[in-house]
């Protein structure tokens, strides 16, 4: 069992770069510019944004690098193709390469197109803009339109696949040393260290998230032993009817007609039950000292977020509670002499919560990513909110950092849900 | 008798410092529905990062909220152009004499050298001041009195219209903070210049110091009334009234006044988030995106007697650019007939709930050279009809799409609208769609990312129409950058690409001329034309929408962000 669980710890580290590679290659597949957004936080609009000035922070952020440390390419492709800052070139010369043309003739002809552009923007008539704005970024136009230029023999009609080593001069490689140099590097809201700025959120969001948690387990489990305990009665069919109606409910909304009804006088004195949303400002106080002081408008989240989960959780361990209650050893148990409450407390509770734990471990590990819809509507600075705002400006460094947190605190969390499974069903073996 | 008096005096002086006391602190807190990142005017110029630092940092002269004419802040009064030739080549200079009394937050006075650092720095190649370097190209020179340390002049080129503005509404750094051996300002340094060559790693290392600057939050030494206390990204930044500020004795001047205590910026990116935390006192200000919550909230008795409802002109407008370059809406008939199938006064109405005024053109109708002579398109698919039926474009085939022939080559009238996401822009295409479609124009709504709009349509004409918004300020307008036919080139401002040398005439003379009735004239013939050529639909200007706690007293204007929150006062 002990080798079993250390294969199983040294198995985090490549899953860790397995989800790292994904998630670079997925942040290389957005269509949102980052050098854009980069020069926009500097101030330049995107209409007044200069050749020279994009190239030089497409520099600045390596993105003349190659992607990483190596590629399969065919053998007519150039090292690497991100040498051209201008997206629409290289995008050409992508489209170029593509069609088999070798990488110095595309760049050769990279160079005529230019020298055709700068022509056509000199004459400026109307004729020129027309013909400028045909020749676009499309290969297919520019090669019509090079006509005795562009020598189609040129392309290659057979590709052979080549590796190309770029060493450790690559995009993925500085990102690795970003993370472990500089905290996932700087955000391009405001210039702060990603790591610094999850892990503050991060507290905000487990100081509402956790408790949920511990509620929803605690209230749900001891609902579901009380329902399959005592199935019938009139009691038991109001809580399952209210149970129900909470879950039914999305979050947003009964968030909101909480926030709206019952956190002001508006509606009459006795309606102000809660603290009002948004959080009080201690200046000079830590994040922790901000929560601890905030405590009381925590609650109402606490209490949304409880509500909805609770019929869930209390459903799941009710319906397990009955399928143990329906298998032989509880017969037996019973033709023994035991009572019912001694049954489930002895002998069911424990085999009726192994399915129940995978639900636990699962929701231990959403409890970080933190709720959304909660944070927004309680304006609490959380993890959730961080993630949202940093995928909509491609602020990438909080993006990662958030991702392979949230995914080294799920794979945790399913391994200990693994000892879990071994703590209350010791017939479960593991191998090596 | 005499003891009396002198207890009675001593009352009197006492009753009113005991007056003085009861002058009640307060704060005000503002909403922002997003971060604004960085809050520097040099390197980070977004409107919302304005929103904040125009409290902290002070420009010379910026344009009063009232009549949105340049007002002095920090020079004594605002300077004439005067003409000159200086080795034959034309400019004009500005003689600036700044406030004797301005100090920096650490009580050094402010002096010329700030402001000539200021422009070297911006001027300087490895400065990534980016946003200003444009309008600091035309200034030639700057020279700096030997006797009095707070005189300069500056001279730019005769023909650069904004050469005043820019002149004044710079921010100013303090030159001995960033540069105390005077690197960049040694005596008898000349204006860097295009061609300028980097002369020693002491030059080096003033710059890079001071681009490090832009991520400064707090212990900023700058000018304005109020410093930054707490920055907490994504939560919220607090302003305080520095204490003996230069500018309290000043206070008649709207820029320089410290009411409020402390200024409170809360981020709330919900609007509904944001009304609930005002219905319990956790805001003071919220700016409303949504038409449709202003006004029911204003109907909503309950919360309308606890706060105060404005409205303001905006320096905006929303337009529907059309492709002048190719495809059918380079047809001045087509464009004209396509202005009339939008119902913008039914947009205004039932989109903006009537908060938005009609435009006719680019310039905003607060401005003293908007054509008023000219009518706002109306709302006509007959007329439309009959301009398609003069482009050629008819429904010969019944199909209830127009079409034109082109040698045996027939063109059907279907043309790609793009929108972003944004219910504003979702709904104006609709109901434009529905018009359309009325007189024979099949219109395909295409929604996308604004950033790939103009990166794969705008910026190289790849597009029939756009729903767009062009924001413009208080100085006065330059029509070139989206007007001229010099732009009407792929990836530049003028993404219609239109191009009229009439129309670049005047372009060139509003830039040019001296004379403010010529300029005048010029604006209002440069719009006439625009008017004829409808190379875009101007659709309206939309109302800033705000609502401001009824304890508070405090105005609103056109000047962008709307307000300004260092005037809010205790209502009495």
């Amino acid at each position: 069992m002990f080798s079993y669980f250390t294969k199983r710890l040294l198995l985090i580290i490549p899953t860790l770069i397995l989800i790292s590679i994904i998630a670079f290659a997925l942040s290389k597949m957005t269509p949102q510019d980052t050098v854009i957004s980069v020069l926009q936080l500097r101030g330049i609009d995107q209409e007044n944004i200069t050749a020279r000035q994009y190239a030089e922070c497409y520099r600045d952020l390596g993105y003349d690098k190659a992607l990483f440390y190596f590629s399969i390419v065919p053998d007519h492709y150039p090292k690497t193709s991100n040498k051209i800052p201008d997206p629409d070139s290289r995008k050409l010369y992508k489209a170029l390469l593509k069609k088999g043309v070798p990488h110095m003739h595309a760049e050769n002809y990279l160079d005529q197109l230019q020298a055709v552009e700068n022509r056509l923007k000199a004459k400026a008539d109307s004729d020129s803009l027309i013909l400028l704005n045909n020749i676009g970024a499309d290969a297919e136009r520019f090669a019509a339109y090079m006509g005795e230029k562009y020598d189609s023999k040129l392309e290659n009609s057979m590709f052979y696949p080549t590796i190309r080593w770029h060493g450790l001069n690559n995009q993925y490689h500085d990102w690795l040393k970003q993370i472990f140099y500089e905290g996932f590097g700087p955000s391009i809201t405001d210039g702060k260290r990603a790591v610094e700025k999850v892990g503050k959120s991060i507290q905000w969001t487990l100081s509402f998230t956790l408790v949920d948690l511990f509620l929803s387990i605690l209230l749900g489990i001891s609902t579901g032993v009380y329902l399959a305990y005592k199935p019938q009665g009139r009691i038991q069919t109001v809580l399952r009817q209210v149970l129900y109606f909470f879950y039914a409910l999305p979050v947003f909304w009964l968030a909101t007609i909480l926030v709206v009804y019952c956190t002001t006088d508006d509606y009459g004195s006795w309606t102000n039950i809660f603290p009002s949303i948004g959080m009080d400002i201690y200046p000079g106080k830590s994040t922790l000292e901000h929560i601890a002081l905030n405590a009381s408008k925590l609650i109402l989240p606490i209490i949304c977020l409880t509500l909805h989960s609770l019929a869930y959780v209390s459903r799941i361990v009710e319906n397990s509670l009955n399928e143990e209650f329906r298998k032989d050893y509880v017969l037996q148990a019973y033709s023994m002499g035991l009572e019912k409450w001694e049954i489930l407390t002895r002998k069911v509770l424990r085999n009726a919560m192994i399915p129940s734990i995978t639900l636990f471990v699962a929701a231990f590990a959403a409890a970080f990513s933190g709720s959304l819809v909660i944070e927004v509507i309680f304006n609490i600075p959380g993890m959730g909110r961080l993630l949202y705002n940093a995928l909509q400006i491609a602020d990438w460094n909080v993006v990662f950092c958030i991702l392979i947190l949230l995914s080294f605190i799920t794979i945790v969390a399913y391994l200990a849900g693994d000892l879990l499974y071994a703590f209350f069903n010791p017939k479960i073996k593991y191998r090596a | 008798m005499r003891i009396s008096l002198i207890i009675f005096i001593s009352l009197l002086l006492f009753a009113c410092r005991e007056e003085d006391k009861t002058t009640e602190s307060f704060d005000v807190t503002i909403h922002l529905n997003r971060d604004p990142g960085q809050i520097n005017p040099f390197y980070a110029t977004t409107s919302l990062g304005r929103e904040v630092y125009q409290y902290i940092f002070t420009p010379l002269a910026d344009f009063h909220p009232d009549d949105l004419e340049l007002s002095p802040i920090l020079v004594e009064s605002l300077p004439e152009s005067i003409d000159t030739m200086i080795l034959g080549e034309s400019l004009v200079y500005y003689d600036i004499n700044l406030k004797d009394d301005a100090k920096w937050s650490d009580g050094k006075p402010l002096c010329a050298q700030d402001y000539f650092f200021t422009v070297q720095m911006i001027k300087h190649p490895l400065s990534e001041i980016s946003a200003w370097k444009p309008y600091f190209a035309p200034m030639k020179k700057l020279e700096m009195s030997r006797t009095d340390s707070t005189a300069l002049r500056v001279y730019f080129d005769a023909d650069y219209m904004l050469s005043r503005e820019v002149a004044l509404t710079t921010f100013v750094m303090p030159a001995h903070i960033y540069d105390p051996e005077g690197v960049l300002t040694l005596d008898g340094r000349a204006l860097i210049s295009e061609s300028y060559e980097i002369q020693d790693s002491a030059e080096i290392k003033v710059v890079e110091n001071t681009n490090a600057s832009v991520n400064a939050k707090t212990d900023v030494v700058q000018l304005g009334p109020y410093t930054l206390t707490d920055f907490q990204t994504d939560e919220y930044i607090i302003l305080t009234a520095k204490e003996d500020y230069w500018g309290a004795d000043h206070s008649d001047n709207v820029f320089l006044q410290q009411n409020p205590q402390r200024i409170i910026f809360r981020i709330v990116p919900d609007e509904l988030s944001a009304i609930n935390m005002a219905r319990d006192g956790g805001l003071d200000f919220i700016r409303f995106r949504s038409s449709k919550r202003f006004l029911e909230l204003k109907e909503d008795s309950v919360f309308s007697a606890k706060w105060g409802f404005y409205t303001s002109q905006i320096m905006q407008y929303y337009y529907l650019a059309m492709n002048n370059q190719t495809g059918p809406l380079s047809d001045k008939l087509v464009r004209k007939a396509m202005s009339h199938l939008a119902d913008v006064d039914d947009y205004i109405d039932n989109i903006d709930r009537g908060l938005g005024t009609r435009t006719i053109g680019h310039f905003n109708p607060t401005k003293s050279y908007y054509n008023n002579e000219l009518e706002p398109i109306s709302y006509d698919p007959e007329k439309a009809k009959s301009l398609l039926d003069q482009a050629g474009w008819k429904d010969d085939d019944g199909d209830g799409i127009r079409e034109k022939k082109n040698g045996n080559v027939v063109n059907k009238l279907k043309l790609d609208f793009y929108i972003t996401g944004s219910e504003l822009s979702q709904k104006i295409a609709l109901l434009f769609q529905e018009a359309a479609k009325s007189v024979g124009v099949e219109i395909n709504i295409v929604a996308k990312n604004m950033s790939l709009i103009r990166r794969e349509n705008l910026s190289n004409f790849n597009f029939d129409f756009a729903a767009l918004a062009k924001g413009t300020d208080a100085a006065p307008d330059d029509p070139y950058s989206m007007w001229h036919s010099d732009n009407a080139i792929p990836g530049t401002a003028n993404n219609s690409g239109y191009a009229n040398p009439e129309a670049d005439r005047y372009i060139e003379l509003i830039r040019n001329t001296r004379l403010s009735s010529v300029r005048k004239e010029a604006y209002l013939k440069f719009q006439e034309l625009i008017y004829e050529d409808q190379p875009v639909i101007f659709l309206y200007s939309p109302l800033q929408k705000m609502i401001i706690n009824s304890r508070l007293q405090a105005k609103t204007t056109a000047k962008r962000p709307g307000y300004l929150a260092n005037s809010f006062d205790l209502a009495k």
